[in-house]
């Protein structure tokens, strides 16, 4: 039984930077995973090549059985890995339920003539499509739901932004969710919430998740197993306790934090 | 005295002399005083004068209260009466301006240098041109340049202060008295065409006659426009309750198979009206020959009512020109049906008024049965519903022939429209080079349809080439689509700029000749036949423009909301995020660059037959740049804003032709100001330009408050 993800010594690097380097990194379904390490060691970077958005320099991505590198970000989606973004991309214009329903794209087929005509079998599918995604936002209680549905996404607030692209990534009917940073910018309350929402997105919905946390209390709460990167590789893996304790993971804190000091006196 | 306040008012008040000028010296005035809004009394050059006073004495207002008033401060103040010192001083000093340019006018002679520094300007500015002698008389200080001169900087002050005062006027009073004055411009304006629709023998004359003299408003017909305006936009937001009231009393009062009687009747007079008009064959200038019941002039249904009574009394009116032969049976139909929807409408008045009566004897006792809201909702629509088919049905004999016209080319421009806002404003690919699809339609329609023989073309008619046509479009997009693919943004926009001009060179090139014409481009298209009917000449044209505009219309609302509308939309808002949220972006910016193609090929296809020559002149880039400005004017992906805009960019030029001169500047003026004041459009798409509600904000605030307390944190650290 293969994995649900893996990567064999994946590589990326701008210029002469390789911000990934010879990575190998595999999931399990219904594994919740959490990826750390400091700013710049090449986290996003691996999002970033596992859903498709950059080209990989070498190395080999696997979901599921199928291979991932040379495809477009769409059919990656389709296959059944979702993400979202370390700053808040959302599409601000369009209300909140129509940019989880654009998560449903990959999951249904009507076109042109379809939006013409509307046969029956197109009203299905809408109503279909409409139904998943009040679904998947009633998944975060009163706070995306009912007369916000045909707000405009920009009229949320931060926080519930980050919500709204949670949604749209269970939307796509993903079986992973990659998340970048979710708490990020979020307040002490908020980031709890959080931390308790990918617990019950696993236990409740059964999606498998891997996402990038700075929040040490968020990782060591939820996470079945920690990742730690540094400039590209990785450095540690295990539970919690073994990872923090590492002295790989401490030295890359630390040490990243020295030559910060040093550039703040510069 | 605030300093900074009056350092606002004599910012603005330099702002105003210097439009003030710009607008004497471009020679706009000059070209406007020629036309009368109220003849006699003022002409659009003083109003063009009179407005920007007004605004400068406004906008300075609004500066000081932003002034006094600093953004996320939740108290107001409102600014007060002395405020409009500053607006005053603003006035002021923007008529010294014009006061300066009336001495130098007087003394020296620049007009090597500026053509527009005249005699006539002078005069102008004096108040002494297309002013009857008893308006003048009424001015103050008399005649002379020093008198002229003192006028103006008075007047600057007086209007300064009108304009700060309009500013502190409470929105209620404010907006009728902007629009009552607004429609006053518009009607003096469209002076010459309410003459065409109006001016003739039955009731529009005498509505003519009671607003209009001369080449402008008659100062009676502006005092009633004023109230008129006023008092409605006043009760504005009273109508819908007005027009639900009307429709339950109706309901209520009025026994069911009266209605639907009443409502076949009315649509059965609507075809048939619509057949005769359009059944008449005739060559252009089209001549109409009369409707039933009427002798001469052309079909003007303006007159309609006179018509339905005389269809009472007068016999078979006489069938000469050139009518179909069925004429005469839709003549007697015509004259049969409406008679009989008069005997309806007579009997429903006199049924409305008995039960009034009973109603009022009964006083209070019991009021008759309101209909539930299901048959009031939709008795509600289908009133609405005809009323709009109604009136969309008989402009063109309404209005005439050059209105007409001037519909057909807003026509052809709101499809036009309707296609780019798929590619523009749903997938947000800016495409400067539309007009290419535009001429691919109206190109491809001449070459299949043409009887030219040197063109050797296909010879088909109008329908059998459509699809082709079509089709053809269709694949011009994809083929402009596929190369720029990767380009974003300005890229694409000046890669399809380019694309849009090589179109136009190839029609024009030796290289096509053979196949386009070049120069001189291909002619002989016929006119578009449908049936027995013949679409020449603007009036039925538009009938067939209208069909067009609905079907684009439709097919564009029904995408917008479809989950080919959402795929766009993701795209237009972020095309990475989009195709990691599982839409195909390549896919799906070529089909936005097929179906605004297709759907420019209509609008050019009728444009060919219209014309019944093309040349590549017809295919500048002008036609892409308004098509998108109509856009930018309505608002970018609003459909409603799409018809607005072609009104405001296509019509009212049409209208203006005399101005043409200035179109350009106008238009780069009206896009400016659009932009600064309004940039989601007049009938902006939902979801654009909204900001942060209220409540959401709330939420962010523990946010603003750390920073906020970091930021001390920090200070009290260093
Ligand atoms: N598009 C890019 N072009 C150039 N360098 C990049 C790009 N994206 C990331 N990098 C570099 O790669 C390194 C890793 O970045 P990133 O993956 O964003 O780190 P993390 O998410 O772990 O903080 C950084 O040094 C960053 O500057
Ligand atoms: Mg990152």
């Amino acid at each position: 039984m293969p994995h649900l993800l893996e990567s064999h010594g994946l590589v990326k690097s701008f210029g002469g930077l390789n911000a990934v380097d010879d990575l190998d990194f595999h999931i399990e379904e219904g594994e919740i995973v959490s990826l750390i390490g400091p700013n710049g060691a090449g986290k996003t970077t691996f999002f970033n090549l596992v859903t498709g958005f950059y080209p990989a320099d070498g190395g080999k991505v696997t979901f599921g059985g199928h291979n991932l590198l040379g495809l477009s970000p769409y059919q990656i989606t389709k296959l059944g890995l979702a993400r979202t973004f370390q700053t808040v991309r959302l599409f601000q214009e369009m209300t909140i339920l129509e940019n989880v329903m654009v998560g449903q794209h990959c999951r249904s087929r009507s076109g042109v003539l379809g939006a013409i005509f509307r046969p029956p079998s197109y009203r299905v599918e809408e109503a279909r499509i409409r139904e998943k995604a009040e679904e998947q936002l009633a998944f975060f209680g009163s706070r995306l739901a009912g007369y916000r549905l045909d707000q405009p996404a920009n009229s949320l607030s931060y926080a519930n932004r980050r919500r709204l692209e949670i949604a749209r990534a269970m939307g796509t009917e993903a079986k992973l969710i990659l998340m970048d940073e979710p708490s990020a910018g979020m307040n002490p309350k908020e980031t709890e919430e959080i931390a308790s929402l990918i617990g019950k997105l696993r236990d409740e919905r059964g999606f498998t998740i891997l996402f990038i946390e700075h929040d040490m209390k968020v990782v060591k709460g939820v996470s079945d197993r920690v990742v730690a990167m540094d400039y590209g590789h990785k450095i540690a893996e295990g539970s919690y306790e073994n990872v923090a304790n590492d002295e790989h993971v401490i030295e890359a804190y630390l040490g990243r934090k020295a030559t910060r000091e040093e550039q703040d006196e510069s | 005295m605030d300093n900074t306040k009056l350092k606002l008012g004599l910012r603005m008040g330099f702002f105003g002399a210097i439009v003030a000028l710009y607008l004497c010296l471009v020679g706009l005035i000059e070209t406007f005083g020629e036309r009368d809004i109220i003849t006699g009394v003022i002409s659009l050059g003083h109003i063009l004068l009179l407005l920007a006073g007004l605004m400068i004495g406004y906008l300075t207002m609004r500066q000081v209260d932003q002034h006094i008033n600093p953004l996320h401060e939740a108290e107001r103040k409102a600014p007060g009466l002395g405020d409009t010192a500053h607006s005053i001083m603003a006035g002021i000093i923007t008529g010294l301006a014009l006061g300066l340019l009336m001495l130098v006018l007087d003394r020296l002679n620049i007009r090597d240098v500026l053509v527009s520094a005249s005699p006539k300007l002078l005069e102008l500015l004096l108040l002494e041109n297309g002013i009857t002698p008893a308006v003048l008389s009424l001015l103050p200080f008399g005649q002379g340049l020093a008198a002229g001169v003192l006028r103006i900087v008075v007047l600057g002050a007086v209007l300064g202060l009108a304009g700060g005062a309009l500013y502190l006027l409470p929105a209620s009073v404010r907006r009728p008295l902007i629009f009552g004055i607004g429609m006053v411009a518009l009607l003096g304006l469209l002076s010459d065409l309410m003459r065409i629709a109006l001016d003739q023998p039955g009731w529009s004359e005498s509505f003519y006659k009671l607003l209009y003299t001369g080449r402008g408003l008659s100062s009676q017909g502006a005092g009633i426009t004023v109230v008129a305006t006023a008092a409605i936009t006043a009760f504005w937001s009273y109508i819908p309750d007005f027009y639900a009231r009307v429709i339950s009393i109706l309901t209520a009062w009025l026994p069911p198979w009266l209605r639907t009687t009443l409502a076949a009747l009315l649509s059965i007079s609507l075809l048939l009206r619509l057949a005769w008009f359009l059944g008449i064959e005739t060559a252009y200038p089209p001549t109409l020959p009369a409707c039933p019941g009427v002798t001469t002039g052309d079909i003007n249904l303006a007159q309609c009512p006179g018509l339905i009574l005389e269809g009472f009394t007068a016999p078979q009116g006489s069938t000469e020109g050139g009518l179909t032969s069925s004429a005469p049976i839709v003549s007697a139909a015509i004259t049969l049906a409406e008679s009989l929807m008069f005997l309806g409408i007579a009997a429903s008045i006199v049924l409305l008024l008995l039960r009034a009566v009973q109603q009022a004897s009964r006083a209070g006792k019991q009021q008759w049965p309101a209909p539930p809201p299901e048959t009031l909702e939709r008795a509600k629509r289908v009133v609405a519903l005809y009323l709009g088919v109604a009136a969309l049905l008989f402009v063109p004999g309404v209005v005439g022939v050059y209105p007409s016209e001037v519909l057909v080319m807003v026509g052809l421009y709101v499809v036009m429209g309707l296609g780019i806002n798929i590619v523009v404003g749903m997938a947000g690919l800016l495409d400067l080079g539309y007009v290419a699809f535009f001429a691919v339609g109206a190109y491809s329609t001449a070459l299949l349809t043409t009887v030219d023989a040197s063109v050797g073309g296909a010879q088909m008619s109008f329908w059998g080439a459509l699809p082709l046509v079509v089709a053809i479009t269709a694949i011009a997009g994809l083929m402009v689509g596929a190369p720029v693919l990767r380009m974003r943004g300005d890229y694409l926009a000046i890669v399809t700029l380019g694309f849009g001009e090589i179109a136009r060179i190839l029609a024009l090139s030796d290289w096509f000749k053979p196949w386009l014409g070049g120069a001189q481009g291909i002619i002989k298209i016929p006119d578009i036949h449908l049936g027995g009917i013949e679409f020449v000449g603007p009036q039925k044209l538009y009938y067939l423009i209208l069909v067009s505009c609905l079907i684009a219309y439709f097919i564009t609302a029904r995408l917008k909301g479809s989950r080919v509308g959402r795929a766009w939309g993701a795209m237009r808002e972020d095309e990475q995020v989009a195709d990691v949220m599982g839409v195909n972006t390549t896919a799906y910016k070529l089909l936005a660059f097929a179906m605004g193609a297709l759907i420019a090929s209509v609008s050019g296809a009728i444009f060919a037959a219209k014309l019944g020559t093309i040349y590549p002149h017809s295919f500048k880039v002008e036609v892409s740049i308004t098509a998108l400005g109509l856009l930018i004017v309505g608002g970018i992906g609003s459909l409603p804003g799409v018809v607005v805009g072609a009104f405001a960019l296509v019509g009212l030029p049409e209208l203006l032709r005399e101005f043409s001169e200035y179109r350009m500047l106008i238009y780069g003026a009206a896009m400016v100001i659009m932009m600064l004041v309004r940039p989601q459009g007049l009938l902006p798409s939902a979801g654009r330009g909204r900001e942060l509600q209220g409540e959401e904000l709330g939420q962010d605030d523990w946010m603003r408050m750390a920073a906020e307390a970091e930021a001390a944190g920090s200070d009290s650290a260093a």
